[in-house]
């Protein structure tokens, strides 16, 4: 499960990318830091961009908007980000 | 050079519009734009106030994209069920056409999308097309009257974002763009934004794509011509895929009409293709609607060559059509100017993606563009003549050509100013100017523009010439000398140069010069003047003529003027 999100965490960067100056696009690496990396209007682009992504994939939406999100900073990077999404499809 | 300008781009918006800022930004087509973003939410004072920052740094066109109800106050109330009058809406959408025109003074290319509502809200249902309270209806009305007060301007073009809606589908909207960055739109309406306003830079600035050519086993008619013969390939009849090639070559007669050119290159025995086209009853299109072919066996990156350069066009204005991908890579890879779109292995989506091709786009059709092919095969017919004749001057005399001269006229400057923008190998300066620009520099003292209408007994070429003057001192100075390839080697060069030394003869002055100024297309332009007979200067880049020599005209053309001697 973890890397079926992992992938869609993937296509969500290539989307947002296109939009972020050099040097702060997201690579596609388990590491990647990403709320140090983003301004304000990237965290929103990228909100909607996995938001969407995961209703493709699994069928479900989640929010990573709502206060648990919010409690939890899952954004450090691309994994916790992943831990965090794969908890709320169980 | 003029070819790979940057473009400072203003945007004004009443959302968050730095998304399409980063689209118009990125990405590998041209032209190269650098956006500008305007105070947000602020339209009004940025289209009154043109001392604020952002209109210091000298945009060269503006995209407005704002949303009904912040701009126009009355459509609110139709949103919110009051009661207004379509009359008071209007009103405001006028108010708001004035603003527009202003600011469209000051740039070169204004752009302005059409207003839209986000999808969701289903408006009011039985009566949302109801004159007086239905929001479809008067959104419809407000972009209308819009269009109408924006269609004398001819450097503002409203751009039909509802299509960028329809394509967006389900990913058009996001509440949570909106709640939470003031994003009116999803990110695929943007892309699709972006795309369509470079799309139409390309077409304004002449780089619009000129010329389709096309295979045709499997991409004009289903199947091998040469294994089946013509009366077993699929086209037409009660069959879905005979049908869409049918219908693709609809497409492709229609393209025609707004003066793009179609071309055959493919790998067949020419009897046996062309026997296809003419004898075929389900062919749409004729051996007529085609500028020229090259059917044989050699290779296919070649044959485009020479097809492009007997067209006298650019590789940058093609168009490579094939249904096999082998064809297509390698014509990629050999010929990275020419287009090679992407095409479909079933020939059901052929018309569609035909017609979702971005590279076609012009500011406006003119009367030679709608009858351009008609122009390119009595050009073949001539050629013919040719080889037939023998003696070039022979040739040229039994075309019968006539040019008519005239001074520019407002009804003339929508196709005069096309010729300028779009002309590239017989242009001595290529300067690019729009509509009111070109209009305001003719009509300023000590300046005159003329135009050439061309003709013969195979047909009207139309307006294909323009030679412009401008007096300096006791000179005359030759600032445009243009002519359409089309008409080129027919001896109008010489009657235009003919005509410019008479006029400034009439005004009294001793010399015309000219000054050439070198892109990486006029080499032609400079080949002419070299051998025209005038005196060269400095680095065989200027020219000049002493006006008591008259200039001769060829004594096969037939001057149509009444006023160049007045």
């Amino acid at each position: 499960m973890q890397q079926k999100v992992i992938a869609a965490l993937f296509r969500a960067f290539d989307e947002v990318n296109p939009l972020l100056p050099e040097g702060r696009k997201l690579e596609k690496n388990t590491d990647t830091p990403i709320l140090s990396q983003l301004n304000s209007l990237g965290m929103v682009n990228l909100i909607v961009a996995i938001e969407n992504r995961i209703k493709d994939r699994f069928g479900v939406t989640i929010s990573l908007t709502d206060e648990k999100t919010l409690l939890s900073n899952p954004f450090q990077t691309t994994t916790t980000l992943a831990d965090y999404i794969t908890s709320l499809l169980k | 050079m003029t070819e790979n300008r940057q473009y400072k781009c203003l945007l004004i918006s009443d959302f968050t519009i730095d998304n399409l800022a980063a689209y118009l930004r990125g990405g590998s087509s041209p032209p190269e734009i650098i956006p500008l973003i305007s105070p947000f939410n602020q339209v009004i004072r940025v289209l009154l106030d043109n001392s604020l920052e952002c209109w210091q740094k000298n945009p060269d066109l503006a995209v407005v994209w704002t949303q009904p109800k912040s701009v126009i106050p009355s459509f609110n109330r139709i949103m919110n069920y009051e009661h207004t009058t379509e009359e008071r809406i209007l009103q405001e959408v006028d108010e708001f056409s004035s603003l527009l025109l202003t600011i469209g003074k000051r740039l070169k290319y204004l752009f302005i999308p059409t207003w839209i509502l986000p999808s969701y809200p289903r408006g009011t249902g039985l009566l949302d097309m109801k004159s007086g309270i239905g929001i479809g209806v008067t959104l419809a009305r407000m972009n209308l009257r819009l269009a109408d007060n924006m269609q004398e301007a001819s450097n503002i073009f409203l751009l039909n974002a509802q299509n960028w809606i329809i394509g967006a589908g389900k990913d058009a909207f996001s509440p949570k763009l909106w709640y939470m960055g003031k994003i009116a739109f999803g990110n695929i309406v943007f892309q699709r934004a972006a795309r369509e306003i470079k799309a139409a830079l390309r077409g304004i600035t002449g780089k619009a794509r000129k010329l389709i050519i096309l295979d045709l086993d499997d991409t004009l008619w289903g199947g091998i011509v040469g294994d089946l013969g013509w009366e077993k390939i699929i086209l037409g009849g009660h069959d879905p895929i005979g049908e869409a090639y049918v219908d693709f070559q609809r497409g492709l007669k229609a393209l025609t009409n707004r003066g793009i050119l179609l071309g055959i290159v493919s790998k067949n025995e020419e009897t046996t293709a062309i026997e296809a086209i003419n004898k075929r009853p389900e062919m749409f299109l004729t051996l007529d609607d085609f500028a020229g072919w090259k059917i044989n066996w050699k290779d296919k990156a070649r044959n485009i060559i020479d097809l492009i350069s007997e067209l006298n066009l650019g590789l940058d204005s093609a168009v490579f059509i094939d249904d096999n991908p082998v064809e297509r890579a390698r014509v990629k890879a050999t010929l990275p100017e020419v287009l090679v779109p992407e095409w479909p292995e079933d020939p059901i989506f052929y018309k569609q993606i035909l017609l979702g091709l971005r590279c076609f786009d012009a500011p406006s059709i003119s009367r030679e563009d709608s009858s351009r092919t008609k122009m390119y095969v009595s050009e073949r017919k001539r050629q013919a003549m040719e080889i037939n004749l023998g003696s070039m001057e022979k040739w040229l005399q039994s075309l019968e050509i006539t040019v008519k001269i005239e001074k520019l006229s407002t009804g003339d400057l929508p196709r005069t100013a096309q010729l300028l923008n779009k002309t590239n190998q017989m242009n001595l300066s290529t300067r690019r100017m729009t509509e009111p620009e070109l209009y305001t520099w003719a009509k300023k003292p000590g300046h005159e523009l003329w135009t050439f209408r061309v003709s013969d007994k195979f047909g009207d070429s139309g307006l294909t010439g323009i030679i412009s003057l401008k007096t300096e001192n006791d000179r005359g100075k030759i600032v445009d000398f243009i002519l359409s390839c089309r008409v080129m080697g027919r001896g109008v060069e010489e009657t235009m140069l003919h005509t410019a030394i008479t006029r400034v003869q009439t005004l009294g002055l001793n010399q015309v010069f000219a000054e050439f100024i070198p892109t990486n297309r006029n080499r032609p332009c400079l080949e002419f003047w070299k051998n025209s007979g005038f005196a060269k200067g400095r680095r065989d880049l200027s020219f000049s003529w002493n006006t008591r020599s008259p200039y001769t005209l060829p004594n096969w053309i037939t001057l149509v003027n009444s006023e160049v001697s007045v």
